[in-house]
């Protein structure tokens, strides 16, 4: 079957079509999402809920764009949103601890990408901790080259930039990747 | 001057300890999971639809607008009509108190021949 007539069994409610998305896709929505929050319990959380807004709004796919792009949107958009909601989550506890209304929200233990070999494992959990001192942009670009594997083309097609542009944001986010990780030998 | 314990060297290879990685997979069922987590959703907003079009909670709910409406109207039915008359008198006892002598539209019946 073609993308086009997949796109409409989809479309038509086809739970057999939906089911077949799930399974090809569940890895690529599921390594996205775990490489920008970190957490594989919250992780799963946020890729259900991206399938789910998948099933509810494909209807109003134009097809503009191919679909694995249309999900890495979707996926990236909701992983942000979710990071977003953490951080002023984490903000108000430390006020709240300031002002002695409750405990003072621990730091985060560095996350181990399931997915990195033995030997890696120490340095890429350095890396993984750095990125989450990264603006969005250059987070994003970095998640999508880096650990999705994806060319700068197709990378720049999910986050709606020019190949250009897309490679000044990684030469940044590698930038701000050895600050912060020389910041934290100064720890 | 503070001596940076990575070299650009090692900022390098730490930063390639991500080349090779493996994409990480979904535990096992989650379709499974995923199809509960929906059933879960579409009940839960379907829950207030069925809820709201219960015969009895309709009749209830109508019973209320009814009653709030007869109160509220009976209300205003009443309050305008106190209010103008006690404004009136008010206005006629103050100036019979300071001798102005106004005449308001009720008066005039009194100042004909």
């Amino acid at each position: 079957m073609n993308e086009k007539a997949f796109i409409v069994s989809l479309q038509n409610g086809d739970q057999q079509a939906f089911r077949q998305l799930v399974e090809t896709r569940q890895n690529m929505v599921y390594n996205t999402v775990l490489s920008i929050v970190q957490d594989m319990q919250e992780a799963e959380d946020i890729a259900q809920e991206v399938f789910i807004q998948v099933y509810q709004s494909v209807g109003d796919f134009r097809g503009d764009a191919m679909l694995s792009t249309w999900i890495y949107r979707i996926a990236i958009t909701k992983a942000l949103d979710f990071e977003r909601k953490k951080k002023a989550k984490k903000r108000m506890a430390n006020l709240k601890s300031w002002v002695g209304l409750g405990d003072k929200e621990e730091e985060a233990i560095h996350f181990h990408h399931p997915g990195i070999s033995m030997e890696n494992k120490e340095q890429a959990s350095l890396v993984f901790a750095a990125m989450k001192k990264l603006p969005e942009s250059q987070r994003t670009a970095f998640v999508l080259i880096k650990t999705e594997g994806l060319s700068y083309a197709e990378a720049a097609e999910i986050m709606q930039t020019s190949t250009k542009a897309l490679e000044a944001l990684m030469h940044r986010a590698k930038e701000n990747l050895r600050k912060q990780l020389q910041h934290y030998y100064h720890q | 001057m503070k001596k940076n314990k990575f070299t650009p060297d090692e900022l390098d290879r730490i930063l390639d300890s991500l080349n090779g990685m493996k994409p990480a997979e979904m535990p096992v069922f989650f379709h499974t999971r995923l199809m509960a987590a929906m059933d879960a959703k579409h009940e839960s907003a379907t829950g207030f639809w069925k809820l709201v079009t219960k015969p009895s909670v309709s009749l209830i709910t109508l019973s209320l607008l009814v009653v709030l409406n007869i109160a509220s109207v009976s209300y205003f039915l009443h309050q305008p009509a106190q209010t103008a008359s006690s404004a009136v008198s008010g206005l006629q006892s103050f100036a019979e108190e300071y001798g102005l002598g106004t005449n308001t539209i009720f008066s005039t019946e009194k100042m004909k021949p």
